[in-house]
């Protein structure tokens, strides 16, 4: 293998490129390993569900499987004291749709026939939308749901009045 | 060399028929535009379509495939006659044309109607009527007739120049027909196997992750696909109008060989939030996405290194002075220019895209259109109107009916693009989805609608500059020749000359296409094999297909 | 237009400031939805 029809200046911008772009991806698998900051992966031990509900799990714990279907999450409205892990599967019952929680960079495919999953912390109260983010038919504008995250004296309250 | 009048007349049509789609695309364009910004909604003034989506159905099917795939199978036929200085198949370019033509009037039939409402990338549950599938079958087929032509040209050419080194534009001419080719496989696989014979009824079920898998092993290299002819042309075409040479060749040849080897085994970059797929694979596809974003690096230099060789012959010295003195003013320097300018930032946003766990703040957003209008908006969609402004003269000998006007919609398109791509960036980083209609949707705040406000105004400045372009090119299809026909025939396509030249030290490993294809189908193979094996496992196969009119299951 | 386009051992120097300046905007603009990302996960 001769490189002598590379002159020096061509050889100099590959290695600056090449460079560029590890450090993209050295920074980028880095977080994933060591921060958990990952993209979602293969679900095996976790079926495809057809109704979606807000599960507590433990203290500060829930599971929320999140259904898909042609113009409305189910649930679509989901209410969490501060400092709670949710681990949120997601499945669809009709056509391909988008499930994407803004402000927390949590986007998750929602497919007939697959369950994505992610595992989400919310340590600051507020309201978090979610929205569909893949075209599924006329409705699709409107498709959304929030995801409420109380303090805790609020999300005691809260839960009286709820007869939780 | 003489170009027959028959190739003439033909590639005029492959360029007629993409520029007519590429008119009809930028109109629903700018009412997408408009009704995401919640200005002016579908209704009587757009041809009938009554739905947001249908539109953007048309906008994506008519820009992205039969506007892009007519105009550069057209070019490269004259690209190739021209290099290779050899006559192409007549017979086999009139069957590619003709394929294409009734695979594309099925298609656009079945979306006009509103039976194929399912956007271009027509994501299974939701299902079109089969004459879409067919359509796109016939379009991807006659495409592949054209590669059979030029392969066979240049196995003639190889015959007779035994040793020779390809013509380096030639060499472009293969990467592009080669990532194609490779890439077609998959949405062939996909449409004839599972959503023909689903669409048809004969199968009651699909598997909606393997479908969308297949999808883009063909949708990534579809890019690729866009994006080399315009290379093509940026690199042995643009330095010698800015007046200079290509600053080296061999590296032009490297460029091409890396999109052959990296363009395929990428494609999982557009399913990093799929499920049924290990984020194992996701990752190694993304290092190899970011392969691939090498070759656009080195382009980047070897161009600028043109473009200033061209400045310093004009005169400009100084770090910068050669930025001066170059013709801006010339209508296809500011056309294939302003597209370069405009892509800096295409590419940065696709490496965005492209990395891994980043693209969770992106996917699906509004970030995404705002990325590929700079690309194949862009990069490729204006290089290809400039060029056809050059093939009229070259083939008709009609310059512009106005080279001012000509100079003046580039950099319109250039400004109005930059403004549209910031403003659904901005949108994406706040969330706000793609392929939505906004202006109908509950859940956007004020500060994201006037972002949207400012999105369109840069949407309406770019259908400006497509409708300057398109009286212009109108005008200029139906004047008289500026020459008569005998200078005509000597008119060729001028390639450029190059500082670093190739020469026959040149190693032979680099001419060799067989090697690279080995090693881009080997790569395919190794990266793709394992993640049809996690969707295999782990995604099943539902028995749904749905209009997008209606939640019911049109499977009992 | 110039005829003679030759130019004797051309050192590509501002083409060299370009590609630094865009390597340099490129990381800056990557590195700004990459804190976006950090901040959105971390909670």
């Amino acid at each position: 293998m001769r490189w002598d029809f590379i002159d020096e200046y061509e050889a100099w911008a590959l290695k600056i490129s090449l460079g560029l772009v590890l450090v993209f991806f050295v920074a980028v698998i880095g977080i994933a390993v060591l921060k958990g900051i990952d993209v979602p992966t293969c679900v095996t031990d976790f079926k495809p569900f057809d109704k979606g509900e807000l599960v507590q799990i433990g203290p500060r714990e829930y599971q929320l499987k999140l259904l898909g279907r042609m113009w409305a999450f189910q649930p679509n409205e989901v209410v969490v004291p501060v400092g709670s892990k949710v681990t949120i599967y997601t499945t669809s019952i009709d056509v391909q749709h988008g499930f994407e929680i803004e402000g927390k960079a949590v986007n998750l495919m929602t497919i007939p026939g697959a369950v994505n999953k992610a595992e989400v912390v919310f340590n600051r109260p507020g309201e978090y939308r979610f929205v569909c983010n893949e075209f599924c038919g006329i409705g699709h504008q409107s498709m959304y749901g929030v995801i409420k995250v109380l303090p805790e004296a609020e999300y005691e309250k809260w839960k009286q009045e709820h007869g939780m | 060399m003489k170009i027959e009048r028959y190739l003439r007349n033909i590639t005029f049509w492959h360029m007629m028929i993409g520029i007519l789609s590429m008119a009809t695309g930028v109109t629903y364009g700018l009412f997408q535009v408009l009704a995401r910004a919640g200005i002016y909604d579908y209704g009587i003034f757009t041809y009938g379509t009554k739905l947001y989506y249908q539109g953007l159905t048309l906008h994506g099917v008519l820009n992205a495939i039969v506007f892009t795939t007519f105009f550069i199978v057209g070019f490269l036929y004259i690209v190739t006659e021209v290099s290779l200085k050899r006559k192409l198949n007549r017979g086999l370019v009139y069957l590619s044309f003709w394929t294409m033509v009734v695979g594309t009037l099925l298609a656009a039939w079945a979306i006009f109607t509103n039976r194929a409402t399912v956007l271009y990338t027509f994501y299974p549950p939701l299902q079109a009527h089969p004459a879409f599938y067919i359509g796109a079958t016939l379009l991807i087929v006659g495409s592949w007739i054209a590669i059979l032509n030029t392969v066979i040209t240049h196995l003639k050419w190889r015959k007779e120049n035994p040793g020779k080194l390809t013509p380096p534009p030639m060499v472009a001419v293969h990467a592009t027909y080669a990532v194609w080719f490779l890439a077609t496989l998959g949405v062939a696989i996909e449409v004839l196997f599972f959503l023909i014979p689903w669409s048809m009824g004969w199968v009651k079920s699909i598997n909606p992750e393997l479908a969308r898998t297949l999808f883009w092993w063909f949708g990534h290299p579809l890019v690729y696909f866009w994006l080399l002819p315009a290379y093509l042309a940026w690199y042995f075409l643009l330095p010698r109008i800015a007046g200079g040479k290509l600053y080296s060749e061999p590296m032009a040849r490297v460029v091409f060989i890396m999109f052959i080897l990296f363009s395929l085994p990428v494609g999982t970059h557009h399913q990093f939030s799929d499920p049924g797929i290990s984020n194992t694979w996701k990752a190694v596809q993304a290092f190899l996405t970011f392969m691939v974003a090498v070759p656009s690096l080195l382009t980047a230099f070897n161009l600028a290194a043109s473009l200033e060789y061209a400045g310093r012959v004009r005169g400009g010295n100084g770090l910068f002075g050669w930025i001066k003195t170059l013709p801006w003013r010339d209508y296809r320097f500011a056309g294939m220019v302003g597209p370069m300018i405009v892509f800096i930032f295409g590419g940065i946003s696709g490496i965005v895209n492209a990395s891994y766990n980043v693209n969770q703040v992106v996917h699906n957003t509004s970030w995404i259109p705002g990325h590929f209008h700079m690309t194949v908006g862009t990069a490729s969609a204006m290089t290809f109107l400039t060029l056809s402004y050059i093939l009229m003269e070259k083939l008709f000998g009609k310059r512009p009916w106005s080279k001012k006007l000509a100079t003046l919609h580039a950099y319109l398109w250039v400004v109005g693009v930059l403004i549209f791509a910031w403003g659904m960036m901005q949108l994406g980083r706040a969330g706000i989805p793609r392929r939505t209609h906004l202006g109908l949707s509950p859940y956007m705040n004020l500060e994201e609608k006037i972002l949207m406000g400012i999105a369109a105004v840069g949407g309406v400045l770019m259908f400006t500059s497509f409708l300057i372009y398109f009286i212009n090119f109108l005008v200029t299809v139906f004047k008289k020749p500026d020459v008569s026909e005998a200078e005509i025939e000597k008119v060729d396509l001028e390639f450029t000359d190059a500082y670093h030249k190739e020469n026959e030290n040149l190693p032979r490993y680099l001419d060799n296409f067989t090697i690279w294809l080995a090693i881009a189908v080997f790569l395919l193979i190794v990266t793709y094999g394992p993640i049809f094996y996690d969707v295999f496992r782990s995604t099943y196969a539902v028995p749904n297909a749905f209009s997008p009119f209606n939640p019911l299951n049109l499977i009992k | 237009m110039m005829e003679n386009r030759d130019l004797k051992d051309f050192k590509p120097k501002g083409a060299v400031a370009f590609f630094i300046a865009m390597i340099l905007m490129y990381a800056v603009m990557w590195f700004s939805i990459y804190a976006l990302l950090i901040i959105s996960r971390g909670g």
